[in-house]
C-alpha cells in the first residue's frame, strides 16, 4: 500500500513507536512542508521524534515528494493540505493518512480515500505484520485488535 | 481554539496559524490541554474500514 502522510499523522505514530512498523510494511510519502514541520521545526524545538523521522528519510524508508500542482480546486484547504493532496494526486496512491478531522472531511468531500494512524495500524494487524501484544501501543489495542 | 479544534471546526494547520505557532507546537500545546485527537467516529470506522479493504489478506478471503 502507498499512502501520502500528513503531520499530526507522521508525529502521532512517532510518538507512540509505531512509525517503524509502518514504514517496513507501508510505502509512506510526505510533501517537503510535512518534512519542514516534522523534522526540521521539531529539531529546532528539541522533539526527539524530529531526528527519528530524519534517520527514516536518509535510510529511505520514508520518502520526500515535490508537491508539483501548485493549484487545485478540490478543496478549501490550508498549503499543508494542499501539498498533501497535491502529492496524492500526481502519484499512484491508495491514500491520504492524517488525524485532522477538518482535513479528513475536506478528502471525503472531494472523494479522496483516506487512513487515520490507527487505520494504519488495523492494515498492519490485518496483513499480519505486527505482533499486537508487543507492538500496539496500549491505548490502541482493544481498538485495534479485540485486546 | 482548543475547543474548536476538538470540536473539528477548525484543522491543526488552521489553529496553529492563528495561534502563530509552528504546526508541531500546536500538536504539542492541545497534547498539554488533554486533547490527543479529534477524529470522530464516523471517520475513524471509515478509514478502519478501507485499511480492511487494502488487506491483502482481507482481499483474498
Amino acid at each position: 500500500m502507498k499512502l501520502v502522510m500528513d503531520s499530526d499523522c507522521l508525529v502521532k505514530l512517532a510518538k507512540a513507536g509505531a512509525k517503524e512498523a509502518i514504514l517496513s510494511s507501508i510505502e509512506v510519502s510526505i510533501p517537503a512542508l510535512v518534512k519542514k514541520e516534522t523534522v526540521d521545526e521539531a529539531k529546532v524545538k528539541g522533539h526527539q521524534d524530529g531526528l527519528i523521522i530524519e534517520e527514516n528519510l536518509s535510510k529511505k524508508t520514508l520518502h520526500v515528494v515535490e508537491a508539483k500542482r501548485k493549484k487545485q480546486s478540490l478543496m478549501a484547504a490550508t498549503k499543508g493540505e494542499e501539498e498533501v493532496v497535491s502529492v496524492y494526486l500526481s502519484g499512484t496512491y491508495d491514500a491520504v493518512a492524517s488525524d485532522d478531522r477538518r482535513f479528513l472531511k475536506r478528502l471525503e468531500s472531494a472523494n479522496i480515500p483516506f487512513l487515520t494512524p490507527t487505520a494504519c495500524l488495523v492494515y498492519l494487524c490485518e496483513e499480519g505484520r505486527i505482533d499486537h501484544t508487543e507492538e500496539i501501543p496500549q491505548a490502541w489495542r482493544g481498538e485495534i485488535c479485540g485486546g | 481554539m482548543g475547543d474548536n479544534y476538538a470540536r473539528g471546526d477548525i484543522s491543526l494547520r488552521e489553529a496553529a496559524e492563528v495561534l502563530d505557532l509552528p504546526l508541531r507546537e500546536a500538536l504539542e500545546l492541545f497534547w498539554d490541554m488533554g486533547i490527543s485527537g479529534n477524529v470522530d467516529a464516523d471517520k475513524a470506522f471509515k478509514a478502519i474500514s478501507l485499511a480492511e479493504k487494502k488487506s491483502s489478506k482481507t482481499r483474498s478471503l
